[in-house]
């Protein structure tokens, strides 16, 4: 027992002298530690978060695209329905107006980026197309005296105006 | 209380339209007119009443951004509509008429039409 004593002596010694030095190192080297793993989950995270701002940012610029060929195909049919109007087209008329109240609902309900007040501009143009269609479905089921197509054509052009105000607001944001 | 807030917002209607707040415009049907307001399509028109053909009736109605009417109302339903909210002294089809003449002239343009043939005129 003495002999193991007698070694473990300079031990005790040893760290008697150097215990509180080495205490203070193993606290400054877990305070670095913990900073340095603090640092490594925030440097983490903001790359997890730049990934995923990049991949909404992908997906919003697909979906804005998407909008804006949906609003060029609204006002294409708007106009091909100004030039069947004007050949009194009325049955043909009638079939491209389903066509655009289609396409104006998705804009209004599924297209991203469409603020409130531009679905209610956009709900204000479905009206109008109902309106217009009412009339022309008089024409052609009830044999009424024809519609004013110039009127109609007028009315049609001022939804055009407003439909491409929407989509270049959309397309400069 | 429903019928006490349409009162009321047929007033605002009317105030802002006189004072060009609101922006109406012509529809396909010559006797109505359509503006949006507040995220809603609202519409005045004119409609013919078969028992007083010189004295066509007046109905306004609100359609929410799904295209459904939440509300439409003659000039005849607001008579029966005002209770506490009231026109004061004047009288529903009054106050109807002279939204629906306004929007009229606002929507085509009448107003402009006489500026500009008084501009020439001096």
């Amino acid at each position: 027992m003495k002999i193991v004593l007698g070694i473990l002596q300079p031990l005790r010694d040893f760290c008697d002298s150097w215990g509180n030095v080495a205490s203070v190192l193993g606290l400054f080297v877990s305070i670095f530690g913990f900073w340095f793993a603090i640092r490594g989950i925030t440097t983490a995270r903001r790359a997890a978060q730049q990934a995923e701002a990049a991949a909404k940012q992908a997906k919003d610029r697909v979906l804005s695209q998407g909008t804006l060929a949906h609003f060029s195909s609204a006002i294409a049919v708007m106009e091909e329905i100004i030039r069947l109007q004007r050949k009194k087209e009325w049955g043909n008329a009638l079939d491209r107006h389903s066509e655009l109240r289609r396409l104006l609902v998705e804009l209004k309900d599924g297209w991203a980026g469409i603020a409130p007040e531009q679905a209610t501009i956009i709900q204000g143009c479905i009206e109008q197309f109902k309106t217009i269609e009412g009339q022309i479905e008089k024409t052609v089921s009830a044999a009424r005296p024809e519609p004013n197509a110039p009127r109609m054509n007028g009315i049609i052009k001022d939804q055009i105006t407003k439909v491409q105000g929407i989509a270049i607001s959309l397309k400069n944001s | 209380m429903t019928e006490n807030k349409i009162v009321t917002l047929v007033g605002k209607i009317e105030t802002n339209t006189n004072s060009d707040l609101l922006i109406w415009e012509a529809t396909a049907d010559a006797r109505e007119f359509q503006t949006t307001l507040a995220n809603f399509v609202v519409r005045i028109g004119e409609q013919f009443d078969p028992e007083d053909p010189e004295r066509p009736d007046y109905v306004i109605k609100i359609i929410d951004r799904d295209g459904n009417t939440l509300e439409s109302a003659t000039n005849v339903d607001l008579v029966k509509m005002e209770h506490e909210a009231t026109f004061g002294e004047r009288h529903p089809y009054e106050v109807m008429q002279s939204i629906f003449k306004k929007a009229k002239r606002q929507a085509l343009g009448v107003d402009k039409v006489i500026d500009k043939i008084l501009s020439e005129l001096q």
